[in-house]
C-alpha cells in the first residue's frame, strides 16, 4: 500500500534546532503535514487532538521522556499502533534493548542524515 | 602520656563536644587534635614523638582545607567563578542555536530562490541536496548542547557538594542536606547523552543491534 504524503506526522524535541532539521528533513522527502512537541506530555496532548500516521520523538527531554511517551503510546489502546521512531544520542545497548522491549519502530543515532531519516521512514511505513 | 591516657582523653573529649552539640562537627577534631598534641609532654619516648608529629600534621592538614573549602564559600572569588562558567556555558548554548539558525534560513532563502527559479530539474535537485546537507551539519547544535548541558550539571554537583564541606566546617557545624534536582524518572540509569567520538556507535551498528533485538 502507498504511503500517504498527506499524513500528519508528530515529532518531538526538546530542541528548536533538531525540530527544524527534522520538519525540513521531512519536507524534502515529501511530507508537509508536521506538528511539533518539545516534550513526551505535550505530545500526549497532541495525540488526542488528531490522528497522526507516524511520531517521530526525542529521548532524552523534560518533564516527560520520549521512552516513557512511547510506554504511553503503546499501553493506550487508541495510539497504540502508530509507527514511533526514536531519534537520540543515547546510543548504548541497554538504550536500544529498552526502546525494542517498549515497542519502538526503528531508532535513529543522532547526529542523522536524510538518507537515514529516509530509510527508517520506509522501513517502518513502506515505500514512498 | 600512655595509650590508655590518649585513649581516654579523646573518648572525652568526643563525649563532652558531642553532650553539647548532638554531634562532633569535624571542625572541632582539629582542636581535639592540638589539645593531644599538647598533653604528649617533650622528652617523650620516640613512639610518642612520632605520634605527636603525625598529630600536627593531621591538624594542619584539617586546618588548611578548611581555609580552602571555606575560600569557596558564596560571594568569594572562587565561587563567583563557578556560578559564571554556568553563565557562560548557558550563552554557548545560546549562541550556538542563534548560529545553527542563521545557517537554517540561509539554506531555506536557497532553496526558495531556486524553487521560484527556472533552473533545470537537475541543478535544482542538486541544491536541494547541498541544503539538506547544510541542515543535517546543523546536528552539532542538538549535541554540543546535550554535552555542554552534562558539563553544566556536573559543575552543579560539585558547587552542591562544596556547601555541604563549608556547612561541615562552618561554626555550627550544620550540614546541609543533599538537594535532588528532580524526581527520579524510570529510565533514569538509561539517560547518558551523547557518548565521546570514537565510543559512540555507528547507525549500521545500531541497525545491527536493533534487527538482532526485533527478532
Amino acid at each position: 500500500m502507498a504511503v500517504d504524503k498527506n499524513m500528519n506526522i508528530l515529532i518531538v524535541d526538546d530542541y528548536k534546532t533538531m525540530l527544524r532539521i527534522i520538519r525540513n528533513l521531512l519536507k524534502q522527502i515529501g511530507f508537509e503535514n508536521v506538528e511539533e512537541a518539545t516534550d513526551g506530555t505535550m505530545a500526549l496532548e497532541k495525540l488526542k487532538e488528531k490522528n497522526y500516521g507516524l511520531v517521530i520523538s526525542d529521548w532524552n527531554m523534560e518533564p516527560m521522556t520520549g521512552f516513557d511517551l512511547l510506554k504511553n503510546v503503546r499501553a493506550d489502546e487508541k495510539y497504540k499502533a502508530v509507527p514511533f521512531i526514536l531519534i537520540t544520542a543515547e546510543s548504548k545497548a541497554e538504550n536500544v534493548a529498552a526502546a525494542v522491549k517498549a515497542g519502538v519502530s526503528n531508532y535513529i543515532v543522532k547526529p542523522f542524515n536524510a538518507e537515514t531519516l529516509k530509510s527508517k521512514i520506509t522501513a517502518v511505513l513502506g515505500q514512498f | 602520656m600512655s595509650s590508655n591516657d590518649l585513649r581516654a582523653t579523646i573518648a572525652h573529649e568526643l563525649a563532652t563536644i558531642k553532650g553539647e552539640k548532638g554531634v562532633v562537627p569535624l571542625e572541632d577534631v582539629s582542636g581535639i587534635l592540638e589539645k593531644l598534641v599538647t598533653a604528649i609532654t617533650p622528652g617523650s619516648s620516640a613512639t610518642e614523638v612520632f605520634l605527636r608529629d603525625e598529630i600536627t600534621k593531621i591538624a594542619s592538614h584539617i586546618q588548611t582545607t578548611k581555609n580552602e573549602i571555606l575560600a569557596l564559600s558564596p560571594g568569594t572569588e572562587a565561587a563567583q567563578a563557578i556560578d559564571s562558567a554556568a553563565v557562560q556555558l548557558d550563552a554557548v548554548i545560546k549562541a550556538t542555536e542563534e548560529a545553527a539558525h542563521t545557517i537554517m534560513d540561509a539554506a531555506d532563502e536557497i532553496q526558495n530562490v531556486v524553487g521560484a527559479s527556472k533552473a533545470e530539474d537537475a541543478l535544482k535537485n542538486q541544491i536541494t541536496d547541498i541544503t539538506a546537507r547544510i541542515y543535517e551539519a546543523c546536528n552539532f547544535q542538538d549535541l554540543t548542547g546535550q554535552r555542554i548541558r552534562k558539563v553544566m550539571t556536573a559543575l552543579d554537583v560539585t558547587e552542591t557538594k562544596i556547601r555541604r564541606l563549608i556547612g561541615m566546617f562552618s561554626s555550627d557545624g550544620t550540614i546541609a542536606p543533599e538537594t535532588i534536582s528532580s524526581a527520579a524518572k524510570e529510565d533514569d540509569g538509561l539517560l547518558n547523552g551523547p557518548q565521546l567520538p570514537g565510543h559512540a556507535p555507528s547507525q549500521a551498528e545500531i541497525d545491527a543491534m536493533f534487527g538482532k533485538l526485533s527478532n
